[in-house]
């Protein structure tokens, strides 16, 4: 069975921007049709998603910033920049943000989210983190680079996001990190390089404390209950 | 493009529009570029674009979103620069009577990912110079094969005038191809 509404009909649905007749005729359409739910819950999926991955504030932070040259993240890429150390032999290099956005001239940076119970937030560097929590990556380069996300919990190294491609301009990353149970100091990397590379490499070189050809961009948190 | 101070209340209003259109903007933005990256950015600059204009007395703010979305968007694909021979010969198809929502989502489902990019990007080059609603309309139509009537219902004004302003925007092209 085909569909029986287009995307903008669901568009204009979601967004409560229909005549009352018009609305009436795609409950009715929904209520028969399958596939326009399941449409429908896609793009309420994809409408969350969306704020994770630009909250609200952060966007209204971009397009109405309280002070002419500030940015939404402008505070966070300052002091990540604080942290930046090199953990292991590393190629490491960071130049300080542009004002436009959240681009980073010649240089990755990213930003953590954490979402649960319905709040999501902008991680700094020391912030604490919950079991259940959902990280997800957003990563901003000037040049096309290949990037993972790695972690070193109290039980171990772990890849978050295996290593991929990503354009100029800002990403974010595909995959979500679900935080288990364990508790403690936990440190999340951003692994990027303009090469290809094995993200799973990269963790056995760190776990090993072995020279990695990667740049290592280090985000501290506290996993706590 | 740079982004204008605000006070407090118009921050919340912002952010009400963010969180009630932004999403619908985004995914109008990603599906003409098909890139995710670039389309955060067509919906930062809609927003930008939005509060940069006067809007007054306009249409709800979901359609003058979308037109801003649409502008923005096709303005990008603009800058790419590619023609594909697609919108070589532009016709406006008259809206078929009495047909159910049913046909018209199937009819729209027949246009193929590839086939849309391509009538987007030779749409770009041909609405250069064109106000917002014309390049949307033209999008809606050529490019994603909207009937008139959803034209209309989406931006606000007649099906007698979408046809008008399409069939106008067709002979500006032909005079264009006329002059080249």
């Amino acid at each position: 069975m085909s569909r029986k509404l287009t995307d903008l009909q669901l568009e204009r649905f979601l967004a409560d921007a229909m005549s009352p007749a018009e609305r009436a005729q795609v409950d009715a359409a929904l209520g028969s049709s399958p596939e326009d739910a399941e449409a429908l819950r896609l793009m309420k999926a994809d409408t969350e998603a969306l704020m994770v991955q630009l909250p609200p504030a952060a966007f209204v932070e971009k397009v109405m910033p309280t002070k002419p040259g500030s940015r939404a993240f402008g505070a966070w890429w300052a002091a990540l920049a604080t942290f930046a150390a090199v953990v292991v032999a590393v190629v490491f290099w960071r130049s300080s943000p542009v004002e436009d956005d959240l681009r980073v001239k010649g240089s990755v940076g990213w930003k953590v989210l954490a979402s649960g119970k319905g709040a999501v937030r902008t991680l700094a560097p020391k912030d604490a983190i919950a079991p259940g929590e959902t990280l997800s990556f957003q990563v901003t380069s000037a040049e096309p680079r290949y990037v993972a996300v790695l972690s070193h919990a109290p039980d171990g190294w772990f890849v978050y996001a295996p290593a991929v491609r990503i354009e100029s301009g800002q990403s974010v990353l595909q995959t979500a990190a679900l935080l288990d149970e364990t508790v403690g100091d936990e440190t999340l990397f951003l692994a990027s390089s303009e090469a290809p590379f094995d993200a799973n490499a990269v963790k056995e070189a760190l776990s090993q404390g072995a020279a990695t050809v990667v740049t290592i961009e280090p985000l501290p948190l506290l996993k706590r209950r | 493009m740079s982004a204008p101070v605000a006070s407090d209340a118009q921050r919340n209003e912002v952010e009400a529009l963010y969180r009630r259109y932004g999403p619908m903007i985004h995914r109008r933005c990603r599906a003409l570029l098909g890139n995710d990256a670039e389309a955060q950015d067509c919906l930062q600059d809609t927003f930008i674009g939005f509060l940069k204009g006067n809007w007054r007395g306009e249409a709800q703010p979901f359609t003058v979103l979308y037109r801003v979305a649409t502008y923005q968007a096709i303005d990008r694909l603009r800058k790419r620069g590619r023609w594909h021979g697609r919108a070589t010969d532009l016709k406006v198809r008259e809206d078929e009577p009495d047909t159910s929502l049913e046909e018209q989502a199937a009819a729209k489902q027949t246009i193929a990912e590839s086939e849309r990019v391509e009538w987007a990007h030779d749409l770009a080059i041909l609405t250069k110079g064109e106000d917002d609603f014309t390049m949307t309309a033209a999008t809606m139509h050529w490019v994603e094969g909207h009937t008139l009537e959803e034209i209309a219902q989406t931006l606000g004004v007649t099906r007698k005038t979408v046809s008008a302003r399409l069939s106008r925007f067709m002979e500006r092209v032909a005079q264009k191809r006329e002059v080249g």
